[in-house]
């Protein structure tokens, strides 16, 4: 990247977003899920971000260097994976429905809508922060070249 | 030493700028090897007149060539010639051709980003957008540096003799 290091950051942050939309969505859409895999209700799933950059002991070590020499690296986020949440299902009572245990208790998924209209306005924000510190970034640097002009 | 960037950083911006106006994503790297291909050619020059030491020499080679941007080629012969390095292929050359080359690198991933763009095929948009601004911003720099080394080449033109 380079010379225009803070608009590919803002580039990466924008594709941790999307997929952090694209997990609450998938979570809206299941919220009353009942046959997932395995037979199972739906589970919540979560996105996983982490400091983009390599691991290990060589580069923690050249990393510490570089940041000596130039300031502290930067890379961006990225998604390490989509995990699982581990919240108990929800009990409903229905007896009506076919579903329904001896009990009358049906299994739903662990979503709460609430939580997810939430996390999608997070998300949401985050993306517009980040497009934000894209143009900025652009304006920047637009405006050091209109020094030559 | 400035002034043969003109010609290299000229040759190479009017087939981009060519590129842009025909929007031929296909065509782009015949383009951009062209580009290069200038640059080297002006390098060469350079290296000639170096050896030759005479800006007279480079003058005749500069109004052999088509156009202006032969003339200006010309004039960095001469510039070569009084420095009396020699080396055509300096440190400021490989510099500049390094950078040209890196400006062809971001045009070309850019074309490809745009072309997966268009057909549906990219999967991350974002890199896509990136892509094309890293393209623009690096061709809007070397479009003001071309600027900047042609208003001194021609403050050089317009001394009085």
């Amino acid at each position: 990247m380079g010379l225009f290091e803070a608009i590919g950051i803002a580039g990466s942050g924008l594709t941790a977003e999307r997929v952090r939309m694209d997990v609450t969505a998938e979570n809206l859409a299941n919220a009353d899920t009942t046959k997932a895999a395995g037979g199972l209700p739906y589970q919540r799933q979560e996105v996983e971000l982490k400091q983009a950059g390599e691991e290990g002991f060589s580069s923690a070590l050249s990393g510490a260097i570089k940041q000596a020499e130039s300031g502290p690296p930067a890379g961006g986020v990225e998604v390490t994976g989509v995990v699982s949440d581990a919240t108990p299902d929800q009990q409903v009572y229905d007896p009506g429905s076919p579903e329904a245990d001896a009990q009358g208790y049906v299994k739903m998924p662990n979503i709460s809508t609430v939580t997810e209209m939430t996390d999608l306005i997070s998300e949401s924000q985050s993306y517009q922060s980040d497009v934000t510190a894209m143009q900025t970034a652009k304006s920047m640097f637009t405006a050091t070249l209109g020094v030559l002009k | 030493m400035i002034v043969p960037a003109i010609g290299g950083l000229a040759g190479g911006l009017s087939e981009r700028v060519t590129n842009g106006v025909t929007g031929q994503t296909g065509s782009s790297p015949a383009a951009g090897a062209e580009g290069v291909g200038g640059l080297e050619s002006t390098a060469g020059l350079g290296g000639a007149s170096g050896v030759g030491g005479a800006g007279a020499s480079a003058g005749t080679a500069g109004l052999g060539g088509p156009g202006g941007a032969g003339g200006v080629e010309g004039t960095g012969g001469v510039e070569g010639g009084a420095g009396g390095s020699g080396g055509g292929s300096g440190s400021f050359g490989s510099e500049l051709s390094e950078a040209i080359s890196s400006l062809e690198g971001t045009q070309l991933s850019a074309d490809s980003a745009a072309q997966s763009l268009a057909a549906g095929t990219a999967k991350d948009p974002e890199s896509a957008v990136v892509t094309v601004e890293d393209a623009q911003m690096a061709m809007d720099m070397a479009a003001q540096l071309r600027t900047k080394a042609a208003e001194a080449a021609q403050s050089i033109f317009q001394t009085q003799v």
